[in-house]
């Protein structure tokens, strides 16, 4: 190879190294904001456990129905064969319930990470709760490692009554914080909107402008402001669970929670309105 | 006109050295060889190469670094257009608002995004 050659080739591969490099050093030069970077992470997995769990939930569906049908068929006939088919059936989905269970929890485990407006007691309290119900069907999952004959299924169903409580009780504790976690987001949130409205845009447009917005930002915030004691009310009965426990606490504080809903749209609305004063 | 036309061009290419006008060798110097001549040929047509290569290289690297500067200020003035466009359209407190309105839609207590799952919890071979 001619010395003109192998210049040129060398100057080639520099100049595409150094335009690479450029290209690169462009990209790296925007660092990622660790929390923001955090929440799209949790949100990605959120995103892909809810496929996972919905995927799980639809199999679940259809394999009930196969148990149904062949659980049917054993009753009716009585046989040899349809006694190994419903157990059979039964074993599988067994096994996809506490799958479906385990999935779900998870689930609920990222989205109270996720959700702002809970305190922090209450949710690692909340998470310790899921945590140790995941643990449960975890153990519980184990049974099916082996075949199982029909008195093993009946046994394992017993267990299995014991340990939903347990589940259900953890989830609907979860769910019932995560719902008012994120209706004190939006009060929170709204509060301050209305804050820095009032600094910005309570003073333009002339004297009878601004006696006009006076009283719409005060009753904007006498609406805002008649929602803490329904938070408190709320917040009390999630602290003090009756004996029914959270799913007792869950549908007790529905009602106010959709109170509190239609106050906070009101709230927004009134907000929109301000705006165009 | 027409013969002109049809020259051909690859021939025209393969003659056109011919038709220049070629100067006169010089006189190789009487004091030297014809390889030493040869030699000092090279020597001249090495170090023309290597300094339009280094010049080649330096205006290269220019343009490298110009590009990349320009580039990041097109980025720069793209967002900063959008950001704008946002204000301008919507507003900062109607961005706001709208963003509030979404999370309440999601928050709505009556339309639970994930409800407990509809299982079996009485699943077994007994009726």
């Amino acid at each position: 190879m001619s010395f003109l050659k192998k210049t040129l080739l060398s100057l080639i591969f520099t100049l595409l190294f150094l335009a690479n490099f450029s290209v690169t050093y462009a990209q790296e030069s925007k660092a990622p904001d660790p929390v923001v970077y955090e929440k799209e992470s949790l949100s990605r997995d959120i995103r892909q456990l809810k496929l996972q769990y919905r995927g799980e939930l639809e199999e679940y569906r259809s394999l009930e129905n196969l148990y149904l049908i062949a659980k049917s068929q054993y009753h009716k006939l009585g046989t040899l064969a349809s006694l190994e088919d419903a157990v059979q059936k039964t074993q599988e989905v067994m096994v996809l319930r506490d799958k479906v269970l385990r999935t779900y929890l998870r689930l609920m485990r990222l989205k109270l990470l996720s959700q702002p407006g809970i305190e922090l007691p209450e949710k690692t309290a909340a998470e310790q709760s899921l945590l140790s119900a995941i643990k449960n069907i975890e153990e519980h999952q184990q049974h099916f490692n082996e075949s199982l004959d029909k008195v093993q299924i009946n046994k394992i169903s017993e267990d299995f009554e014991v340990l939903i409580d347990q589940v259900e009780e953890a989830a609907y504790q979860a769910l019932t914080i995560i719902s008012i976690g994120e209706l004190q987001t939006i009060h929170d949130k709204a509060i301050i909107l209305r804050d820095d409205m009032e600094i910005e845009i309570a003073s333009a447009g002339g004297a009878l402008k601004s006696t006009e917005r006076k009283r719409s930002f005060d009753e904007t915030n006498r609406l805002l402001e008649s929602l803490k004691p329904k938070f408190d009310w709320v917040e009390d009965k999630y602290a003090k669970p009756s004996s029914s426990g959270y799913k007792g606490v869950h549908q007790a504080i529905e009602k106010q929670l959709n109170s509190i809903h239609s106050s906070l749209a009101q709230a927004l609305a009134f907000l929109e309105e301000l705006l165009k004063i | 006109m027409n013969q002109d036309m049809n020259l051909d061009q690859t021939q025209f290419v393969a003659e056109s050295p011919l038709m220049k006008n070629v100067e006169p060798e010089e006189a190789p110097a009487s004091d030297l060889s014809a390889d030493e001549l040869k030699q000092l040929q090279q020597k001249k047509v090495k170090r023309i190469v290597i300094v339009s290569i280094f010049f080649l290289f330096v205006i290269l690297i220019i343009f490298i670094v110009v590009r990349s500067r320009s580039m990041r200020e097109d980025e720069e003035i793209i967002e900063s257009e959008e950001i704008k466009l946002t204000e301008v359209v919507v507003g900062p407190f109607n961005q706001r608002l709208l963003e509030l309105d979404n999370e309440l839609e999601i928050a709505d207590p009556n339309q639970e995004d994930l409800p407990f799952p509809p299982i079996n919890s009485k699943i077994s071979l007994d009726e």
